[in-house]
């Protein structure tokens, strides 16, 4: 294993947004109703945080071996909507077994996620 | 407005089995093999098939425009695979009352300890919900 990952993910789109719904049971129209969204003040739809998470949970589980988190926890800093491409990234911090771990949206630089994540000692 | 009186409070509990075909989904959703088994680190989300959100917001005295989820958290103390049966409830473990010059900010911190049929604990999720000025 190595101490830091990066990982490019393809665009966010639609379609992926409604699978998630699907496979979460998060089902609230901010999440996948145009119309609804906009009505409420948002340029689009944008996906769950749980989208996010889940993505980058992914790739940690990839780096450090599934059975191996001990603990996993995110912070949500931006929306993100469809199109956007996001830097998944990770690396060891000075307490050992300790990561920190951000997402952020290509376009602008912007963090959308902050997390960590422990392994067993 | 959630408030100290609310912490204790069992807000809904439910029972919900790790499946496989939710978990093809699932990887299908965030780009994973839809062939692993195994079971996402997230993957206690999927109690929201099971959870009753509107019943939360009224038995907080939550305004569902201003209710934002501002992070979660998953400690993981034992394995879990495809065909448990998770069982849980979400608990309000703490309630956290800001004055902002807008206005008051509520974090409201939901704790659900899941259990496998052995009964078990194999993984603890803490949701921090805000509800803005």
């Amino acid at each position: 294993m190595s101490t830091s990952f990066e990982e490019t993910t393809a665009p966010v789109t639609r379609t992926q947004i409604v699978r998630f719904a699907g496979a979460a049971g998060d089902f609230n129209p901010m999440h996948h109703d145009e119309p609804f969204a906009q009505a409420a003040g948002s340029d689009t739809v944008f996906a769950m945080g749980q989208l996010t998470a889940a993505i980058l949970g992914e790739a940690v589980a990839r780096w450090l071996g599934r059975d191996a988190v001990a603990g996993y926890g995110v912070r949500f800093k931006d929306k993100v909507v469809p199109g956007d491409v996001l830097v998944l990234r990770g690396e060891e911090t000075a307490e050992p077994g300790r990561y920190s771990l951000t997402v952020t949206r290509r376009s602008d630089a912007t963090v959308v996620l902050s997390g960590w994540a422990t392994t067993r000692r | 407005m959630a408030d100290a009186s609310h912490v204790g409070l069992e807000i809904d509990r439910f029972t919900f089995g790790v499946e496989a075909g939710k978990l093809r989904e699932w990887a299908a959703a965030v780009g994973a093999d839809p062939d692993t088994a195994d079971v996402p680190l997230t993957f206690a989300a999927v109690a929201s098939h099971h959870r009753d959100q509107v019943g939360m917001v009224r038995k907080l005295d939550l305004d569902i425009r201003k209710v934002v989820v501002g992070g979660v958290d998953w400690e993981h103390r034992a394995p879990v695979a495809v065909g448990d049966t998770l069982s849980g409830a979400r608990v309000v473990t703490a309630v956290d009352v800001k004055e902002r010059t807008n206005g008051t900010m509520t974090l409201i911190t939901i704790e659900t300890e899941l259990r496998r049929g052995d009964g078990e604990v194999v993984v603890v999720q803490t949701d921090t919900v805000i509800e803005l000025p």
